[in-house]
């Protein structure tokens, strides 16, 4: 969180991070080079490095795709989850490294323009076996270039979250594009089953994933609420809340986070105004609501960012009678101050 | 996150759960299968081949032939006999299994003939894997009668052309 714009905001969490990430890939790349080196000591340099970048970038979408749904499955993946865009970011240099490798080694000694041998060289659109698969892994490259581009949160702020959201959603388009670009392109030589088995884990991994935490969403979207005077609804319990911490109901269209601090329940909008995160899934720091995705932070009487930061959401009321919690799903402006609803033990 | 988006992302998924299956399947279903049956018939000779690389023995000349012919660039593993050996008697192979000796694990290319010289055409899936991947090409002349290999040829793929 922060009031002006830096390339990337240290923190300790995030020197450790990229250092993890550093030190894996660097594991990794050797690694490969180095079983290259003693089982295919055929193999040209330039083709260890197209191989060994190509498949740690699979690697990397791979989990940078799986680490959304498990956050949301299990919230001891929030912290991959807070650094996320760093290991997008890597992962688009190593996939652009396989690309300018690829196309100086195949594209480059004609005397056409490199990109315009990528598109001309290959035009058998017609044969699965010898379809032209380098364009898929281009259009998914130039989706990752984006993606990495407009990371930084100047470009969140400055293209709106719902521009941003959509754009950095065209991952799953460049995931489909990188499958069939793997199963149009090296399986149709290296017909041994391990790739192919590799690469169906892998979509069947994220696929599974991904339906299992979606649906779980859906269930708690679709939770009932029986409606009662005045516009308010019976929710939970009273004793069912922790401190500092959140419960979570969507009614209606929206979730509200209701979050018990100092004894009394506050109701804030559900999604953070930085990248859309669940405020109800963190937790109250230094008196703040606070994201669990990037640490965005919110006072619980009134949805508004502490000064100097500018950030609000919208606030409910909230009321304790006999012991159970009832809310009004109608939202006030945001950063509308609220009293909170004491709880009488 | 808000409702919409929560369920855009299941749609897109759920379309996923079918697309990518059927795709890894289509694509591993197109994947050229080894022939080790049937024999490919040698292709009759040609005038506009322009010779990559060749290796010259005793008894015959093996060559990597470009076919430029309608600007088809089609590459051939060209066979020359030097009519001191039972020409019949020859199977030629690509290798495509290195783990192995096993002559029955390698791709069979075709069998020599009476045509002199003769030609076997490398597929376009062959000729692509060649240059961007293992940058070699190796082939076997294996003897039916003796049952064993009597020459391996290797030929090298770099950017500036095919060396032996």
């Amino acid at each position: 969180m922060s009031i002006g714009y830096a390339a990337v905001g240290w923190n300790r969490q995030k020197k450790i991070y990229d250092w993890l990430i550093f030190g894996f890939c660097m594991l990794y790349l050797l690694t490969f080079v180095g079983l290259t080196a003693v089982f295919n000591p055929d193999y040209t340099f330039e083709t260890v490095l197209i191989r060994s970048t190509s498949t740690l970038a699979v690697l990397l979408l791979h989990i940078i795709l799986s680490i959304g749904p498990l956050a949301r499955l299990n919230k001891k993946f929030l912290p991959l989850l807070y650094n996320r865009r760093h290991l997008g970011v890597t992962m688009f240099c190593i996939a652009a490294s396989h690309g300018a490798f690829s196309i100086l080694q195949f594209h480059s000694l004609g005397n056409v323009n490199p990109i315009v041998s990528l598109f001309t060289s290959n035009t058998n659109f017609n044969s699965i076996a010898g379809f032209p698969f380098q364009a898929l892994g281009f259009f998914a490259l130039i989706i990752f270039f984006l993606m990495a581009i407009t990371s930084h949160d100047f470009w969140l702020h400055n293209l709106s979250p719902k521009v941003w959201k959509t754009l950095h959603m065209f991952v799953y388009l460049a995931y489909f594009l990188i499958v069939m670009h793997v199963m149009l392109g090296v399986i149709q030589y290296e017909t041994h089953p391990v790739f192919v088995i590799l690469i169906s884990l892998g979509a069947a991994w994220l696929i599974t994933l991904h339906l299992i935490a979606g649906t779980k969403e859906v269930k708690k979207d679709n939770q009932q609420f029986n409606p009662a005077a005045e516009g308010f609804v019976y929710v939970s319990e009273a004793n069912e809340f922790e401190e500092g911490r959140a419960k979570i109901f969507c009614i209606d269209k929206e979730r509200i986070a209701v979050y018990k601090h100092q004894n009394k329940l506050y109701a804030i909008h559900n999604v953070c105004k930085h990248q859309g995160g669940p405020l109800g899934e963190g937790k109250i720091v230094d008196g703040c609501i606070t994201c669990p995705w990037h640490g965005f932070q919110y006072l619980p009487k009134n949805g508004q960012s502490p000064p100097p930061f500018k950030e609000m959401v919208s606030t409910y009321d909230v009321k304790v009678n006999e012991g159970k919690v009832w809310l009004n799903p109608n939202p006030y402006p945001e950063g509308t101050e609220r009293q909170g609803a004491i709880i009488i033990n | 996150m808000i409702k919409p988006l929560r369920k855009r992302h299941l749609q897109i998924w759920a379309l996923w759960t079918v697309l990518i299956p059927v795709g890894i399947i289509v694509a591993w279903m197109a994947v050229p299968k080894k022939v080790t049956q049937e024999l490919v018939q040698p292709v009759t000779l040609k005038n506009t081949n322009v010779t990559l690389a060749s290796v010259e023995k005793e008894n015959y000349k093996l060559s990597l032939v470009l076919d430029t012919a309608e600007n088809k660039d089609l590459l051939n593993l060209e066979f020359i006999n030097k009519e001191k050996i039972d020409a019949v008697s020859f199977l030629v192979y690509r290798l495509t299994d290195t783990t192995t000796d096993n002559i029955d694990k390698q791709e069979i290319l075709g069998r020599t003939g009476s045509s002199n010289p003769q030609y076997f055409p490398l597929t376009y899936i062959y000729v692509r894997s060649c240059f961007e991947f293992s940058n070699i090409a190796k082939f076997v002349l294996y003897d039916i009668r003796k049952k064993q290999p009597i020459d391996t040829l290797i030929f090298k793929v770099s950017n500036t052309g095919i060396a032996l």
